[in-house]
């Protein structure tokens, strides 16, 4: 009897609490408010030839999840050598997989690259941060943030104790790199940084920082290798990294209405399948990653307030209305209907 | 006399005496070589190249620049008090001055003007009160005016006009009316801890942030696009009669062209079809109490719209920001929908729009149930948009967008509502001031990190288009200073920012990122290989050089003495 007494109430209280814990859908109030206002991306590959198939696959599948989650790609900047889908040497022509099973062909038929090739060098880089850029550089190839972007800085290549090789001919140091952060910071150009590296010796890239909120996240410490994940046999080469694979790992289960932290983004690849330990840097930024949405650097979510009212504004007389709507009518010609240009850019000429 | 002991012992020819002469001689050629060297070397050379290895620098103002830290940025203003009673004009005047001694942004003078009950006479409305020719005319100007009998218009004690007057009930007591002004000076017309704000918020970004008006404000920039875009997701059943460029003209062109000082405007608009919502919005049924069937939106996927929606929008074309102006129609079958707040309820006014913070702003116009109800007409049905509706709205938000802040209540004050005209010449004025502000701040701070760099970095070569930018920057920005202090409002903007463009043209210049590879231990690695290995066999000859020399001096002396 005791027993039923004690059976029901238990499983009155895990109604309870199942009822309460599916109460929330949207976003939770105490998340630490986000001051941000809109959200960009800079997506670096920083090594061409066939060999690195992985680093193309690697940045090519974050383009995708940013992509998803909501990031426009007039905010995302992306540089890759981009030699890799038409390379003679890739058995699938057009493609590039970052699987085994060749799902998902992260090349896609609407990717942007920015920069492609040769235009992948330090200086090209570092005037993309700085925001030095030579008159008559296009839109698309500028950074054109303002004190209220949160940005999000992906490197993947080869590294080394303190620099990041580009394209086999330069190298950019870390002090360069924080040199850069700095005068972005300067200009107000940024409101937060997640910079995340996948290379080898990552750890190292990321210890010259010295200004504010800066989260970063590195494959690997200084003395340590990243490795990369699988081999596909059919390609050839090694397809994927895996702290990327891991990283992608989570971010495929990431809505752009998702509740998970970058605190447990930070967790996602142990050392034992990583096999290099995973380092972040924190004491640059101010809040508790615990505490911060995935999709404050991921995604895209504006900030958005009620409007109450409208102006009230005096109606123009229905009388001149309809003189020049009739004039219109008159002279107006079918209007043609055409596809959205993809770069409009006919729209601000003069 | 020695050649011709030369030629003697050189008849005699011992050889050890013509090796001598000839030594000697040798000698003196070698020391002469040695010589020749080190000048060409020490005192030609290495001059020369110290002058063409020289970094081309433009000498840089830094002090100056050093002392923008300290400049004092002040607001000066005059406002003028004009009472039927000077001595009650004057008793304000000292109670006001009382109450704004302590301002740290804002140096008032408070006078008192005489007024003629006659001015007033002819007044029967607050409209007429507008058009007395009373009112101050310089941007930055304020009047309080006394008007007896304001209870004949509104229950207010105090009412703020549409241009630079604020009119106030005589019949409320003295120290009421003092507070009462004060307080609609403070947080109406000066604005005072919102400019500290702004100008905190920028300078120490990690400290403070900027309030609501500053983190919707749009950057400063001198040009601004303004995107009107029209959704019609089914223009198969529901087709828009509506003359947009005809309506932008009618209602968004006054605004614009009162905003014309501040920055420039290209306003295009665009129509999408068949592009949808993304969210799916519930349905509210009859029995539910509010009466009709609707949709209902919640407030907290309003941002889920605007993402999608974005990817469409040909907003990215130029590098100016960009203004996106959105009405949504939604077809007859998912019409009409209503935002609900997050307390469960809608927004009062049954207003559904909504802004996003420097984007812009998004408005569902619903469909009349006339035209969607009517099920004789075929399809596609028309529909002429209700224009003054959608571009209030339009108006409200591109005012919050701008800058001109919401106005906190304050009881018995009210204002003079706006009819067609978009702005107000104080909330201008106060517009003014920030952008000022906003500009002066960007351009000192710009101009500090700048002169940082630049004199930590030797090597960065400093051409005259980055040094004549500078220069003009910290002229326009000492200058704006000065006449921000004397109230000259719209000078001081048109100054600030020269200020601020020619800092920011400064600061971008391609140029500042030549010979950044080029640190000192790599200068040492590349010169120390080429010149050691050439200057050591100089240095030291130059000891033998000097014995030689004061050898040769030594036995002249000799000489002289025999």
């Amino acid at each position: 009897m005791a027993n039923r007494i004690i059976n029901m109430l238990l499983i009155l209280l895990l109604l309870l609490v199942s009822s309460i814990s599916t109460i929330r859908r949207s976003v939770p109030e105490n998340f630490a408010r986000a001051g941000h206002t809109n959200n960009w991306a800079v997506l670096v590959d920083t090594s061409r030839f066939w060999f690195n198939y992985r680093h193309v696959a690697n940045v090519l599948s974050i383009y995708r999840s940013v992509k998803r989650l909501g990031i426009p790609d007039s905010q995302i900047i992306l540089m890759v050598a981009d030699d890799m889908a038409c390379n003679p040497r890739n058995p699938r022509p057009a493609t590039v997989f970052n699987n085994a099973n060749q799902h998902i062909n992260v090349y896609g038929d609407d990717v942007e690259v920015d920069y492609r090739g040769y235009e992948v060098t330090v200086e090209n880089f570092v005037r993309l941060l700085t925001g030095r850029s030579p008159p008559g550089t296009p839109r698309s190839k500028q950074l054109l943030t303002d004190e209220g972007s949160n940005v999000l800085v992906y490197l993947t290549g080869h590294g080394g104790d303190g620099f990041l090789k580009f394209q086999d001919s330069e190298e950019v140091t870390s002090q360069e790199l924080a040199d850069a952060v700095e005068q972005m910071w300067q200009k107000r150009r940024y409101h937060e940084i997640f910079f995340m590296i996948d290379t080898c010796q990552a750890a190292s890239l990321y210890e010259k920082f010295y200004s504010p909120n800066i989260l970063s996240v590195a494959s690997s410490l200084v003395g340590e290798d990243s490795l990369s994940h699988h081999v596909d046999p059919a390609i050839g080469v090694y397809i994927i990294d895996r702290y990327t694979y891991y990283a992608l790992d989570f971010l495929e289960r990431v809505e752009p209405d998702s509740t998970k932290t970058m605190g447990e983004f930070l967790a996602v690849c142990p050392k034992r399948v990583c096999i290099s330990t995973v380092g972040v840097r924190k004491d640059l930024f101010s809040r508790d990653p615990h505490k911060v949405l995935i999709t404050d650097f991921f995604g895209s979510l504006r900030p958005v307030e009620l409007t109450v009212s409208g102006l009230n504004v005096t109606a123009i007389p229905r009388t001149q209305n309809r003189t020049r709507r009739s004039q219109k009518e008159r002279e107006v010609p079918d209007r043609k209907l055409q596809y959205a240009k993809q770069f409009p850019t006919f729209i601000f000429e003069s | 006399m020695t050649s011709d002991r030369g030629m003697i012992l050189k008849e005699e020819t011992s050889d050890g005496s013509t090796k001598g002469e000839d030594a000697e001689d040798n000698d003196a050629y070698r020391i002469f070589a040695a010589i020749a060297y080190a000048v060409v070397l020490i005192v030609i050379g290495l001059p020369l190249w110290w002058k063409t290895t020289d970094v081309y620098r433009v000498s840089l103002p830094y002090s100056r620049i050093a002392a923008l830290d300290s400049l004092d940025v002040t607001l000066g203003m005059n406002i003028s008090i004009s009472t039927i009673d000077p001595a009650r004009g004057g008793r304000l005047v000292a109670d006001l001055k009382d109450i704004f001694k302590t301002s740290k942004l804002f140096q008032l003078t408070f006078l008192a003007l005489p007024l003629e009950k006659k001015d007033l006479a002819s007044v029967h409305s607050p409209e007429d009160l507008e058009n007395a020719s009373l009112q101050p005319r310089k941007p930055g100007e304020l009047l309080l005016l006394e008007v007896p009998g304001l209870s004949r218009f509104t229950a207010n004690h105090v009412l703020a006009g549409l241009k630079r007057t604020v009119y106030f009930s005589s019949e409320t007591s003295e120290s009421e009316s003092a507070v009462k002004l004060s307080e609609v000076l403070e947080s109406w017309l000066l604005q005072e801890k919102s400019l500290r704000q702004t100008v905190a918020a920028m300078t120490a970004p990690t400290e403070t942030d900027q309030d609501r008006s500053g983190r919707r404000r749009m950057p400063t920039a001198a040009e601004y696009d303004i995107m009107i875009t029209v959704v019609n997701p089914e223009p198969e059943k529901l087709h828009l009669n509506w003359d947009l460029p005809q309506a932008v003209q009618d209602y968004l062109e006054p605004l614009l062209q009162e905003l014309s000082l501040l920055a420039a405007y290209a306003v295009k608009s665009q129509w999408l079809y068949f592009v949808t919502l993304n969210v799916q919005p519930k349905l509210v049924t009859e029995t539910s109490g509010s009466g009709y069937q609707h949709y209902a939106l919640a407030e907290d996927i309003l941002p889920q719209i605007i993402t999608p929606l974005e990817k469409k929008l040909a907003s990215h074309v130029s590098r100016n920001p960009c203004l996106n102006f959105i009405v949504y129609i939604p077809p007859c079958e998912a019409a009409p929908l209503h935002i609900y707040r997050r307390q469960g309820m809608r927004v009062k006014g049954g207003v559904d729009a909504f802004l996003s913070p420097r984007w812009g702003g998004i408005v569902i116009h619903n469909p009349s149930s006339l035209i969607c109800h009517n099920t004789s007409v075929p399809e596609p049905k028309e529909y002429s948009p209700d224009t003054a509706a959608i571009m209030g709205i339009f108006l409200a938000q591109l005012r919050l967008l701008m800058g001109i802040p919401e106005l906190k209540e304050i009881s018995r004050v009210g204002q003079l509502p706006l009819s067609t005209v978009s702005l107000r010449q104080w909330e201008f004025d106060a517009l003014l001031r920030v952008r000022t502000l906003e500009q002066l701040t960007s351009a000192k701070l710009t101009l500090q990190s700048l002169s940082q760099l630049l004199g930590e970095i030797s090597n960065i070569v400093i051409n005259d288009a980055v040094g004549s930018s500078i220069y003009r920057a910290v002229n326009c920005v000492e200058h704006a200073a000065d006449l921000l202090k004397t109230g000259q409002l719209d000078q001081a903007f048109n100054e600030s920012k020269e200020a601020f463009l020619s800092a920011e043209a400064a600061f971008t210049d391609p140029s500042l990122l030549a010979l950044l590879y080029f640190p000192d231990d790599q200068k040492y690695a590349v010169y120390i290989p080429l010149f050691l290995p050439v200057m050591i066999p100089v240095i030291l000859s130059l000891k033998s050089i000097h014995a030689w020399l004061f050898g040769r001096m030594n036995f002249k002396t000799k000489l002289k003495e025999d």
